[in-house]
């Protein structure tokens, strides 16, 4: 019997890891599948057909698709795009929005930073510009996950007030180009997302719920997640390379898989802010 | 040249590789991940961060691993007790 959160996250963890040892890593989890175990909406409020728990309920599904190595756009969907809805205020059209996220009927991501660089300078990567003909955007964000997969994306962009607002905007929109962008691991999808003079008369830009900055989490996480970021994806790698060489000749072979796991560390490490950048920031308290 | 000279020199090569291509590839970032092939006969230090860092173990494994480099170091170089037997 299911009697609190801990034994909620226990039966998440033992059916999602039932279900990803199916052998079914190599070719992805149907989306299909992922919206039927509820995964994609586990943060959105049950009255928008989520189901109202936290992210330390995601992070259990995260984990289990991590060890399985999986190739999903279950990140961009229900980390990234959940994520900046639930920093959204509350709207018609943010509620139909999350409630895509839930059902799985659309495929969303977000695009916040541009991952080119170090990603934590804090730029905005769009711009709503006045035209005479209109509200037009322009912009481009690299490295966005699952941006290719998508069939909406979320911008994050300045208005022409400079206030940060979030534009939904379909795949098939007239001036927004969505570039994949292959990476040495290759269970991982990426894009680059260029906007340019996108007509933006339809309306649709949301706004967010307060201060963005502050928005999500309490004050105080972003040193937290400063800290967890840096440490952790360092980390990872000395893991993953500890593992490849104490397997030996096997460990370097193909079959063995551990450069899956060494892969996906590298790239995390350097994804949404290096541990250099990471510290650069902690080290500002002390200044 | 000592009894350990070479395991001294390989050890330190492929080691210092390997660092030196964790810290390429992390100071390269997301783009140094793009590069999905190394340019033809470019070695082991090509400037593809990623491969060149995967790369690395090709030079700590093979050869005599790192951890035989260094018992061969402590026992022949050093003097060192053997190395218990398992048997």
């Amino acid at each position: 019997m299911v009697t609190g959160i801990a034994d909620v996250r226990d039966e998440l963890r033992a059916v999602a890891r039932d279900l990803l040892a199916r052998g079914q890593a190599a070719d992805g989890v149907p989306w299909r599948q992922l919206a039927d175990s509820g995964w994609l909406g586990l943060e959105v409020p049950e009255e928008l057909d989520g189901a109202g728990l936290t992210f330390a309920e995601t992070v259990v599904v995260l984990e289990e698709l991590g060890r399985a190595a999986v190739t999903t756009s279950y990140f961009g969907a229900a980390v990234l795009a959940a994520g900046t809805l639930a920093a959204l205020e509350p709207a018609a059209g943010r509620d139909e929005l999350l409630r895509q996220t839930a059902s799985g009927a659309q495929i969303l991501t977000a695009a916040v930073v541009d991952g080119t660089d170090d990603g934590l300078g804090g730029a905005v990567p769009f711009r709503i510009e006045d035209c005479p003909a209109g509200p037009r955007l322009r912009g481009h964000a690299g490295f966005v996950p699952d941006a290719a997969e998508a069939g909406l994306l979320l911008l994050l962009a300045l208005d022409p007030a400079g206030t940060p607002v979030v534009v939904p905007l379909g795949a098939g929109t007239g001036g927004l180009t969505v570039t994949p962008q292959p990476v040495v691991d290759a269970t991982r999808r990426f894009g680059l997302v260029r906007a340019e003079a996108v007509d933006l008369d339809g309306g649709g830009v949301l706004g967010f719920d307060g201060d963005p900055r502050t928005a999500v989490g309490r004050a105080g996480a972003g040193v937290a997640a400063s800290m967890a970021k840096s440490y952790a994806c360092a980390a990872a790698v000395e893991v993953a390379g500890t593992a490849m060489q104490l397997h030996g000749g096997m460990g370097y072979t193909w079959e063995s898989g551990i450069h899956v796991y060494l892969k996906r560390a590298t790239l995390n490490r350097s994804l949404f802010g290096s541990p250099a950048a990471h510290r650069r920031r902690l080290a500002r308290r002390y200044t | 040249m000592g009894p350990a000279d070479a395991s001294i020199v390989k050890l330190y090569y492929s080691e210092l590789l390997q660092r030196t291509m964790d810290f390429g590839v992390e100071i390269a970032g997301p783009p140094g991940q793009t590069v999905l092939q190394k340019p033809a006969s470019s070695g082991w230090e090509s400037g593809a961060w990623a491969l060149d860092f995967i790369g690395s173990w090709e030079w700590t494994i093979p050869g005599g691993t790192s951890e035989i480099q260094r018992t061969i170091i402590g026992e022949r170089g050093l003097g060192l007790p053997r190395e218990q037997r398992g048997d």
